[in-house]
């Protein structure tokens, strides 16, 4: 179940990071409880790798925790999240391909069935799940972004805008090209 | 695929995501009741939209291990003490200092002279959100 944001949970975010800055790190175990399944799970929309998206979730957590003190209080904690994630989720999607590029060592050809059953297309029980991950990892990244956030996670034209720093428009249209792609994949 | 189409297919989208004017939803209700190729379009779009849910509902089925939270935690507690005598202690603001944003109307809980040296020099800038640099 997806975490309910309204304007209590949001002055109850603000407490707890006020208290954070002033130095009660121990707090900052509340906002991880409230968000890390939600990270969690948003890392794994892009990614589809367990094993990858909770090393992301801790980077993510880390990464905002350093820069706390720049979060502004007029945006949902959750939607700046998301917005460390996305850029989270970008450095290792290319460093990953630059590692692809660069290194086939043995261990790379020798795959661990382990990591295997880590992977979501090998776990997804149906083959449409696969078709779909398959699908979304292959969009381009401006669109798979807009697409996870939009037609995953839900989020309203607005609020996409605001995590990605995009206009309205862009997300629009950007959604609608997403959705023209996947079509002739998936239908 | 003429022009007319293309914009009814952009609103038919659209409508997937976000709630429509009873006219606009109405406009659509019309090409779709005279557009065979639109229709046939729109049906595709539906089943692709159908698929996308089905994944997300396996992805929500899916939890991190129960251990994250105490990695997350470690590694944060570990960053605090590293930086606990320079950076960090620096960024921490008083209550009067609180108070002086709240007057002031600044939304943000740092003040903005403060902005330059509270920020960890460690931190790489690219995985910081766009709205914080």
């Amino acid at each position: 179940m997806k975490t309910e944001i309204n304007s209590d949970n949001i002055k109850e975010d603000i407490e707890i990071i006020e208290e954070v800055l002033k130095g009660d790190v121990e707090k900052f175990e509340t906002l991880v409880l409230k968000y890390q399944t939600m990270i969690f799970r948003f890392v794994l929309k892009h990614i589809y790798d367990i094993d990858a998206a909770e090393e992301l979730t801790q980077e993510v957590f880390l990464a905002s925790f350093k820069c706390l003190n720049a979060y502004k209080k007029n945006s949902k904690f959750s939607s700046w999240l998301f917005g460390i994630s996305v850029n989270i989720i970008r450095n290792y999607i290319n460093r990953d391909l630059k590692k692809k590029r660069k290194c086939v060592s043995i261990d790379s050809l020798v795959k661990s069935p382990y990591a295997e059953n880590k992977i979501l297309e090998n776990i997804a029980d149906k083959y449409e799940c696969k078709k779909c991950i398959k699908a979304i990892k292959n969009l381009p990244e401006d669109l798979r972004e807009v697409c996870v956030l939009v037609a995953l996670e839900e989020k309203s034209y607005i609020e996409t805008g605001e995590i990605l720093k995009l206009p309205v428009g862009t997300i629009k249209s950007r959604m609608f090209r997403a959705r023209q792609k996947l079509k002739d994949t998936l239908s | 695929m003429n022009n007319n189409c293309k914009n009814i297919l952009e609103l038919f989208c659209e409508s997937l995501d976000s709630i429509l004017s009873e006219d606009k939803l109405r406009l659509i209700e019309k090409h779709i009741s005279e557009c065979e190729n639109c229709k046939k379009e729109f049906e595709k779009i539906l089943i692709t939209a159908s698929k996308l849910k089905e994944l997300n509902n396996f992805i929500e089925s899916i939890s991190p291990e129960k251990t994250i939270t105490l990695k997350i935690m470690n590694s944060i507690k570990d960053e605090f003490a590293r930086n606990k005598s320079d950076s960090f202690k620096q960024c921490l603001i008083s209550d009067n200092e609180l108070d002086n944003i709240s007057a002031a109307g600044n939304n943000s809980i740092t003040p903005p002279s403060m902005q330059n040296r509270i920020t960890p020099p460690e931190i790489n800038p690219s995985i910081t959100p766009p709205n914080v640099f």
